[in-house]
């Protein structure tokens, strides 16, 4: 058996807490999580003794010292940082005998859902901001006709295999041009929903009491 | 007399103002309020920092001087003290009223009147 696996995988409609339930579950065949490159390519690797327990949390710090204050607050409680996406951190056990959870109440829980909404709605006016910037300087073209998207001369006159390959030669290029310029938009819409999706959670979780 | 606005507080609260009347940095605190509360109360890291962030936007606590470095260290102020008494006071008077209504005579004319 191979000590290491490689999982691609995008949470992209996931929230952290089931992106962290579904990293714990390679513990009952004996992996833990090793690394995370793009946040999507996890590796695990096979572990004999003790496989520790994975916890994501999501903190951003403006100053690096308050960064290191926490970091250290962690180490101290048995918590090591393994990596960190621009605020979403992953934790894993120093040992057994480190703590199963880091949330020990549901308010503190809630707070961290209400934490990564806020970040989700602060980058979706980024993306609002540039989408603006680039519509005003008319480099923004809406592409409401998809032949348009293809730029190779003479193109729809041409007929046959000759059509078809060089159709389907370009149809990734056109692609990438419609989805290019509306890559803007596509993002403030999906940052809207993930930021009023965990707004939600956090309602949800703040509703419960303890 | 007017309550504080900020009662009740939840236990994890109190225990953390109560065991930062000594200067204490965030795991001895976890070791602390352990301790005060008979191993009954247990927080996780995630939760003891966002407490302790907290208690510092509240003004609380704050944080002094040490040796240490790498670690924060805590310590009640003044309005904390305040806190710690006011809630210390309501507990105290719902102890006492529970005193009064558990006493023996009043139990038994209770269990007279079933």
């Amino acid at each position: 058996m191979a000590d290491k696996i490689y999982k691609n995988r995008l949470f992209l409609f996931k929230d952290l807490n089931e992106e962290e339930a579904w990293i714990n579950s390679f513990r009952e065949k004996g992996y833990r999580l090793c690394n995370i490159h793009f946040g999507f390519h996890y590796t695990f690797e096979k572990f004999e003794a003790y496989v520790p327990i994975t916890r994501i949390d999501f903190r951003e710090f403006s100053n690096k010292e308050e960064e290191r204050e926490y970091l250290q607050l962690f180490t101290d409680m048995g918590w090591i940082q393994i990596k960190n996406f621009s605020g979403q951190r992953y934790f894993q056990q120093i040992s057994q005998s480190t703590d199963e959870f880091i949330y020990s109440s549901n308010k503190s829980f809630a707070l961290m859902y209400k934490r990564y909404s806020k970040f989700a709605f602060s980058m979706m006016t980024m993306f609002l901001f540039y989408f603006f910037i680039f519509y005003s300087i008319g480099t923004f073209n809406p592409i409401f006709e998809p032949k348009e998207a293809y730029l190779t001369p003479g193109l729809w006159e041409m007929s046959g295999l000759q059509f078809i390959g060089a159709f389907l030669f370009e149809t990734p290029f056109a692609l990438m041009r419609i989805v290019g310029n509306y890559f803007f938009l596509i993002m403030a819409v999906y940052l809207t929903y993930i930021g009023y999706k965990n707004h939600k959670k956090y309602v949800k979780l703040s509703e419960t009491e303890r | 007399m007017v309550r504080h606005p900020a009662l009740p507080l939840t236990e994890t609260t109190y225990l953390i103002l109560l065991s930062l009347i000594k200067p204490a940095h965030g795991y001895i605190i976890m070791k602390e309020v352990d301790r005060l509360s008979n191993n009954n109360v247990k927080i996780a890291a995630g939760t003891m920092y966002g407490a302790l962030d907290n208690l510092l936007k509240q003004g609380w606590i704050q944080t002094v001087a040490s040796k240490d470095k790498r670690r924060k260290v805590y310590q009640v102020t003044q309005e904390g003290l305040k806190v710690i008494k006011a809630e210390t006071e309501r507990m105290h008077a719902l102890l006492n009223l529970a005193d009064e209504m558990m006493n023996e005579e009043e139990l038994e004319d209770g269990r007279q009147n079933l």
